[in-house]
């Protein structure tokens, strides 16, 4: 009897999880038959992803903030990449080279992107609960400016020095910009390690700080920390024995790993984003944030300034994106002057619900894996269509589909979910149980 | 004084930056010597062709689903009639007609499938119809890629899958527009688009005053009072969204003709929004529209975007300003009603 | 003993409408007074006073004083009321379902650990100090004798200990002298009331005073210290417990006179022709649940229904309406009435004015004449004329129509045309009781017909139900939650407690009879 009602407990709760992580389930085999459909070497498609990733993950962390203020997925995190963008155009127009490159660039974004949030958020606490929408064609709307500034008033109205950004008539600006030699990967460049190393030394970074926990919890003697089984230190140490056991057993998978070099110094650079998104949320600001995003009416009546707060998360947001488009155009080495911003928004949006985030709820695991996944599918498809139906494009629109389609079907499910939510709590039930 | 600050109230602060920037363009029409009548025929045939685009708002701000960011949708379908109608080399004024009535059932299948996603997510229909009209644009570059069609002016010389661009010269490149077309002072007016956009403008009014349409106008305003007087929202709702979707449909075909060519694949990505702004510059809100708002807003948007294509190509002849301006007004109309759209709920 | 508490001839009228007329009473620290009054005798007028609400400064503010421990105080808002040590529980729960309870209780009073990064960047990045929350979270909770696990979220505790939670809150503040309960025990189990109640009288033992809206005169009975009553905005008793007892404190709740020549229809006599039997209607309004209503209209009568906001009067025409889903039997003149599918009573010939005027009654935005012929136009198919293939709306011959309701109901305005919006109250009421007559209806449920309306347009409003009642015949049932209002004109007065019938009485049964009825003390089905 009780055995049964286990396992029914059970099957409950595995169904429940299928249901509330479909789209990352049914994400995770489309990647599976893209690999299998693309007949890539593991090298390659491991290194393409390892560097989709270091490239995307902090676009896709600076989404994070504003859907704990529950103002959902923020669309104009394009203004972000504008800042950087901007920040890019000015330090090469004073001609400036390398990391001192970087740094001017994202001096310059600093100030633009938390103006350009604050404006935002205002705009924003204007449109409340069409937070998305207004997002959405904020961006296009800024894009427009853009062109306008770049396009047309650089050059004769605005002077630029450095002759080589403007297009030959001396209107406008050049597209693409391209960072020279220095500049290009100069953060990349700093530090770069094979991924193995790399991963065996975060493993083992991760067992350390499990063990410190642990052995922290152990000489506190606290009464409560007894009780716990020391679960991040035996998953630590599993991980860790799966990783070597997979190098040891598979030449072609060490090879593949060996194969492929990530940049430290980006990679600590998103790691000190994750430590403070971590910490903001453990923070009196952060913990603002989430009550404004659970109810902001209950917010108000307890004193919480909930506007101010809007407007915070989206300015924390959009600094983030700034820094974000940054470590994306160096990984890159160029960028095109009116389109590489476009689509930042989209991409980073339906990376992170793959990942398994929802409108209301979003954390650095469902970016890490929404990155991961929603990467791998955009380097394979064109791969597998081609495989496929001897046709490259067809994999092409199948991504830019699965991009959209991810979208529109989380947003509808959550509008659905919301929908029926409000029904359930009209429903007598709950107040039948009482009596 | 106090007139001018209420006809600024009433007529709308954008409105009013709208109207001083269109004669601006006129006049600057003038100064740089743009040929006028040129213009003037390329403002009319412009206002033309995206009339029942614009139309294709009303069923949807009118039953309460708002601004039908789902156009694509109905874009979509109505591409798909034309590709029909060229394949089996439908010509001339009856090609276009037969275009128009292939995308019918396609639209009602698509409007109708889709109103049952819209009255599932009431809240926020705009947010969800925006990106149902992108995947289904994505969806169909793919179906242009691997649909059957083997006419061979439409497809790639080599290669899968129908072209990108499609001239109609072949078959009805601007039949409408030319259909007892008239020349008055160098004017060219195009007498048989205009009738036809009339006869849509006049249904679509009729349908407004209609027991039908009053019946959807009372669930769009307040679906309370709808149920109370015994109208099934969701029905309206579906009808609505069919309805707009149709004359999506339509609205594409009228405009390639006009345009001279069908643009498949990407093209049709953006095209819900220079028609929401359209109605919006001509008064409408999220909730509230008539025939005279889309009518006056078509005229003043697209006579403004065709004045200031020649202006600004005189004026900076590289670059592509009016398509910035059109970016920047179009977005910026939308931004400033969906602002206004809270304010209003307060 | 200084009162803690003095309010002091309170006066307040929302454009001419006297709703506090002089209110004065005082509360010393640690006791709990039980304010009570029917609907509309403003209690919560004097709450929103207390709290600076902004409907208070918004309607031109108020005449009298309020006295906080002896000094004249000025709450312009809620924040200021919490700077004085004025707390209040509302009806419904001000939580936040995923936080702790726990973090509830601290929510915006968090304890917070000071760190570099919070001294460069500002308070705001200050961590939370979740351990010491916890602590004082859980010994505000045993203050109050209660088992709560403070690290629970709120979503998954049961709804009878989220009151708790609340009062947690408030006595954690360490200044709260004064406590406003506004009818705490709505939602909680008998049981949970009873502990609620023991756990109020522990808060007034530390000292708190308590002011304690209720309905329920058991509790009122067991729990307060002295009883305040207001009625139409006076104060008409102020007495302590021990000096009252709960058929006088019910009889002065409701206890205007009313002349016997002013009701119209006593002893009418009815053959027992039932044009619509009600039978176990259960209507899932929100707010205004109802469970378990039988009731049977005879042909010709007026029927009243009455009773306390939230005890589901308002659900019984609702849900016959369709507006809310609906279990039960109905039946009408003999025929099932399939109530869930939408419009099927009117396409039976009844009607309804709804008491949400604006928000089902009428589109704001549209004409009069439009609005008035509605409901007709939508389900005879009158004022139509067809073009080809549309049956257009025709504008002549509804203004007609119309131009008649105006002129017979006084209805204030430039013409048919006008927009619905732009007119008063009053005369928008009398457009939606004229869009529901243009149908000709057989029966008419009018809910809430002179509700914020002048005294003018609820006098012509009424004796205009008495005329058609009597010249055409129509059958009508009128749901109202002022008491005298259905006895100057009905038959008959259902009184509805608890989402069930209470009691029929007619309209010169004594007071105390309706108001024990209404206070649920006699002949409740429980």
């Amino acid at each position: 009897m009780m055995s049964g009602e286990k396992t029914n407990r059970v099957g409950v709760f595995l169904k429940r999880q299928l249901v509330n992580n479909a789209v990352t389930i049914l994400f995770f085999f489309i990647c599976i038959a893209g690999i299998i459909l693309a007949n890539q070497p593991m090298s390659y498609i491991i290194g393409e992803i390892s560097s989709r990733l270091f490239r995307n993950l902090i676009l896709i962390l600076a989404l994070l903030v504003p859907v704990w203020a529950g103002m959902g997925m923020n669309f104009s995190i394009v203004l972000g990449a504008m800042a950087a963008q901007i920040g890019i155009i000015v330090s090469t127009n004073f001609s400036m080279s390398g990391i001192a490159c970087l740094a001017v660039s994202f001096l310059v974004s600093i100030p633009l992107s938390l103006v350009f949030g604050n404006l935002t958020g205002r705009l924003f606490n204007q449109t409340k609960g069409q937070e998305m929408i207004t997002g959405m064609i904020l961006g296009f709307f800024a894009k427009g400016i853009y062109d306008l500034v770049f396009m047309f008033l650089c050059g004769p109205v605005i002077p630029v020095k450095n002759q080589a950004l403007l297009l030959t008539n001396g209107i406008g600006l050049t597209t693409p910009i391209n960072l020279d030699g220095a500049t290009k990967s100069a953060l990349n460049k700093i530090w770069m390690v094979s991924l193995d190393k790399a991963v065996y030394a975060v493993l083992i970074l991760f067992l350390l700080f499990q063990a410190a926990l642990f052995l922290r919890r152990f000489l506190l003697k606290k009464e409560e920390a007894k009780g716990k089984k020391p679960w991040g230190l035996l998953i630590a140490l599993l991980a860790l024995a799966v990783f070597h056991v997979a190098c040891v057993s598979s030449e072609t998978f060490l090879f593949a790993l060996r194969f492929t070099d990530v940049p430290v110094a980006t990679g600590i650079l998103i790691a000190v984003v994750c430590v403070y998104i971590t910490f903001l949320s453990k923070t009196k600001l952060g913990s603002d944030i989430n009550a404004v995003g659970q109810s902001m009416p209950i917010a108000v009546s307890m004193g919480i300034p909930a506007d101010k707060i809007r407007i915070v998360a989206i300015m924390i947001s959009t600094l983030l994106a700034a820094l974000g488009q940054l470590v994306f155009i160096q990984d890159i080495g160029n960028f095109t002057t009116y389109t590489a911003h476009e689509n930042v928004g989209t991409f980073s949006i339906a990376a992170l619900l793959v990942g398994g985030a929802s409108i209301k709820k979003a954390n650095i695991g469902h970016a890490i894996l929404g990155a991961l996944l929603f990467h791998t599918m955009f380097i394979i498809s064109p791969l597998a269509g081609k495989n496929l139906f001897n046709n490259a494009q067809l994999g092409e629109y199948f991504r830019v589909f699965v991009c959209y389609a991810v979208i529109a079907v989380a947003l509808a499910l959550h509008a659905w979910k919301s929908v029926m939510a409000k029904k359930i709590s009209e429903d007598p039930a709950e107040e039948e149980k009482h009596e | 004084m106090a007139s001018v600050k209420n006809m600024i109230k009433t007529f709308g602060f954008p409105r009013l930056i709208i109207i001083a920037f269109l004669g601006l363009l006129i006049v600057m029409m003038f100064v740089l010597h743009i040929p006028v009548p040129l213009t003037f025929s390329q403002c009319l045939v412009r206002i033309g062709i995206n009339m029942v685009l614009a139309l294709a708002m009303v069923p949807g701000i009118m039953a309460g689903t708002g601004m039908n960011f789902a156009l694509p949708l109905g874009i979509e379908c109505g591409l798909l009639a034309g590709m029909i109608s060229l394949q089996y080399n439908m010509k001339g004024v009856g090609g276009i007609f037969a275009a128009m009535l292939i995308s019918v059932p396609f639209s009602v299948l698509a409007g109708w499938a889709y109103s049952q996603l819209v009255n599932r997510v009431k809240g926020s229909e705009m947010m969800v119809s925006t990106y149902i009209g992108f995947s289904m644009v994505a969806l169909m570059c793919i179906g242009w890629l691997m649909l059957p069609f083997s006419n061979a002016s439409i497809v790639w010389p080599i290669g899968d899958g129908l072209r990108t661009t499609i001239t109609l010269e072949e078959w009805y490149d601007r039949a409408l527009n030319n259909l007892f077309a008239i020349n008055i002072l160098g004017v060219d007016i195009p007498i048989g688009l205009i009738l036809v956009i009339g006869l849509f403008c006049l249904v679509i009014w009729l349908f407004m005053k209609s027991h039908l349409g009053l019946m959807m106008k009372a669930a769009g305003a307040n679906p309370n009072f709808a149920k109370a007087n015994g109208v099934k929202v969701d029905s309206m709702r579906t009808v609505a969204t069919i309805l707009s979707t149709v004359l999506g449909g339509i609205g594409i075909i009228i405009y390639a003709q006009g345009f001279g060519f069908y643009q498949l694949y990407n093209a049709p990505l953006m095209m819900a929004f220079p028609a929401i702004a359209a109605v919006l510059i001509g008064g409408a809100t999220p909730s509230r529209i008539s025939i005279f708002n889309v009518v006056l807003g078509t005229v003043m948007f697209q006579s403004m975007l065709a004045i200031a294509t020649p202006v600004a190509n005189s004026l900076i002849p590289e670059g592509n300003l009016s398509e910035v301006v059109r970016t920047i007004v179009s977005n910026g109309i939308i931004l400033y009603a969906l602002s206004r759209m809270q304010g209003g709920k307060r | 003993m200084e009162a803690l508490l003095h309010f002091k001839n309170i006066k307040k009228s929302f454009s001419g409408n006297v709703v506090l007329d002089g209110v004065d009473f005082t509360i010393q620290p640690g006791q709990i007074v039980a304010l009570a009054g029917e609907n509309g005798a403003g209690k919560s007028t004097l709450m929103n006073i207390l709290f600076g609400m902004d409907v208070i400064s918004e309607t031109g503010g108020f005449e009298g004083e309020i006295i906080f421990e002896g000094k004249t105080v000025n709450i312009q808002s809620p924040q200021d009321a919490m700077a004085l040590g004025i707390g209040m529980v509302h009806q419904e729960f001000m939580l936040l379902p995923g936080f702790t309870v726990a973090r509830n209780i601290k929510l915006n009073r968090e304890n917070l650990i000071a760190n570099p990064i919070s001294r460069i960047a500002g308070k705001g990045y200050q961590l939370l100090d979740n351990p010491k929350i916890v602590r004082e979270a859980a010994g505000a909770l045993s203050r109050l004798g209660m088992e709560i696990n403070p690290e629970v979220t709120v979503d998954k505790l049961p709804v009878g200990h989220m009151q708790f939670v609340e009062i947690a809150r408030e006595i954690d503040k360490s200044n709260l002298k004064l406590l406003v309960l506004d009818e705490p025990t709505a939602v909680l189990t008998e049981s949970e009331a009873e502990r609620f109640l023991a756990c109020i009288r522990k808060v007034a033992d530390d000292g708190i005073a308590v002011i304690f809206i209720s309905h329920r005169l058991d509790e009122v009975m067991s729990l307060a210290d002295s009883v305040v009553i207001l009625r139409d905005g006076q104060l008409v008793s102020d007495k302590k417990v021990e000096d009252t007892d709960k058929h006088q404190i019910a009889e002065q709740m409701v206890g205007r006179k009313l002349e016997s020549e002013s009701m119209v229809n006593v002893n009418r006599s009815f053959k027992e022709d039932i044009i619509l039997e009600i039978e176990h209607l259960r209507v899932d309004m929100p707010g205004e649940r109802s469970k378990d209503i039988s009731l049977s209209v005879r042909r010709g009568e007026i029927l009243g229904i009455g009773g306390l906001a939230g005890h589901g009067k308002t659900s019984i025409s609702n849900g016959i309406f369709g507006m809310y889903p609906a279990k039960g039997k109905v039946s009408y003149n003999g025929q099932p009435l399939h109530f869930e599918k939408t419009g099927e009573a009117l396409d039976k010939g009844m009607a309804f004015v709804s008491e949400d005027r604006k928000g089902v009654g009428l589109l704001l935005n549209e004409s009069i004449a439009l609005n008035m012929v509605y409901t007709d136009m939508k389900v005879n198919r009158n004022f139509l004329k067809k073009l080809g293939p549309f049956s257009l709306f025709d504008e002549k011959s509804a203004e007609e129509a119309v131009k008649e309701m105006i002129e017979e109901l006084d209805i204030r305005c430039t013409g048919p045309k006008q927009l619905v919006g732009r007119l008063s109250g009053g005369n928008q009421q009398k457009v939606c009781m004229a869009r529901a007559l243009i149908t000709k209806p057989e029966i008419l449920f009018v809910s809430e017909p002179t509700r914020g309306i002048d005294i003018g347009a609820k006098q012509i409003l009424l004796n205009y139900l008495v005329k058609i009642n009597k010249e055409q015949g129509i059958t009508i049932v009128m749901t109202s939650s002022e008491l005298n209002e259905l006895r100057t004109v009905c038959d008959r007065i259902a009184i509805i407690g608890s989402g069930t019938v209470q009691g029929i009485l007619p309209p010169d049964a004594p007071n105390v009879d309706f108001a024990l009825l209404m206070s649920g003390e006699k002949g409740g089905d429980k």
